[in-house]
């Protein structure tokens, strides 16, 4: 008798065990991808967020390969944004729901000029470097139309950004620009300048 | 080769995703040139955002809590009802016409065709009851 109901619980407690591990290991990006693309709307985001997130894991052991899984919750996050909200929240409560993402101000500013659907193009292909078939999945498109899409967000958000930033000073001067591509153009720099690179 | 076109190749490079390291002349070109800072800048403010900093979402989603085959067996089960009370009160409805029972709303024609005798007096209620007047009786003296 315990046996046949321990056989009977298994499958069952396996399951749960699955759907909580979907939860977990994508969970949290999930919802910082819904913020991002709601600019900051906590109410909507955690709603699509949580909808996708309990839906997919329903199909927890469908969606096994974890990439392939990002992809298919941020769809159905991308899809149910609804074109208005009844009540949508203001700049402040918007910056402060990006804030611990890592938005800043500036960043912020531009991201705002963005639509959704082009806010979700930079978002998949540029923050979260999803692969293109995964970015093509979220946007719905085909490869050029999702190429023609990220190409048109990434110029759309870099314009807003400059017109939106102040002036900084070139980077060989700047000590504070520390982010990866200023470490990288300064590493370069220097190995160049440097007098022992030809040895190397 | 002019500033101009080592700008030019930067932004290029950037936009087509950044990857990699740049070439050097590139390279050397954006450490000196405040607007390439600038494009730098914005390329690092995106990569600074992390969604994974995000918490779990908290809330239950209202809908998709029910798996979509219990949904639509209670829209099935919603849909049924609501027939089959419309098809029992029109059936009722329907006896009732032809029985004649339709109480306070009958025709009144039709429930006096279905009576038969003639009606009981009533007893008046405004009026009094009329008494039987006594008439003189004709007397010998009067002819």
């Amino acid at each position: 008798m315990d046996r046949t109901r321990a056989a009977t619980l298994r499958p069952s407690a396996e399951e749960g065990m699955l759907r909580a591990a979907f939860r977990e290991l994508h969970g949290a990006p999930l919802h910082g991808f819904a913020l991002l693309v709601t600019l900051g709307d906590r109410r909507l985001a955690e709603r699509l967020a949580a909808e996708a997130l309990a839906d997919g894991a329903r199909h927890a052991r469908a969606l096994r390969h974890p990439e392939r899984a990002a992809a298919w919750l941020r769809a159905r996050v991308a899809r149910n944004i609804p074109r208005r909200t009844p009540a949508p929240p203001n700049d402040a409560d918007r910056r402060s729901a990006l804030a611990p993402l890592g938005v800043n101000e500036v960043a912020f500013q531009a991201l705002r000029r963005l639509e959704p659907r082009a806010r979700t193009a930079l978002v998949t292909a540029w923050i979260e470097r999803l692969d293109d078939r995964d970015v093509e999945q979220v946007l719905h498109l085909r490869p050029w139309r999702r190429s023609r899409l990220v190409d048109r967000a990434r110029r759309q958000y870099l314009d807003a950004y400059l017109r939106a930033a102040p002036g900084p000073p070139p980077l060989a001067t700047d000590p504070a620009a520390s982010g990866p591509l200023a470490s990288r153009v300064r590493a370069v720099t220097l190995r160049t300048l440097s007098p022992g690179r030809g040895s190397a | 080769m002019t500033d101009d076109t080592l700008h030019d190749r930067f932004i290029e490079w950037l936009v087509g995703g950044a990857s990699g390291e740049p070439p050097r002349d590139l390279a050397i070109h954006a450490a000196l040139c405040p607007q390439c800072a600038r494009w730098i800048a914005a390329h690092d403010a995106l990569a600074a955002i992390n969604p994974s900093r995000a918490a779990l979402p908290t809330s239950r989603p209202a809908v998709a809590a029910l798996p979509s085959s219990v949904r639509t067996a209670g829209r099935f089960a919603a849909t049924a009802g609501a027939v089959l009370l419309v098809g029992g009160t029109a059936a009722f409805t329907a006896g009732q016409v032809i029985n004649g029972n339709l109480g306070p709303f009958a025709h009144p024609t039709g429930a006096v065709l279905g009576i038969t005798g003639s009606p009981e007096p009533s007893p008046s209620v405004g009026l009094p009851a009329p008494t039987a007047t006594p008439t003189p009786a004709p007397t010998a003296a009067s002819t």
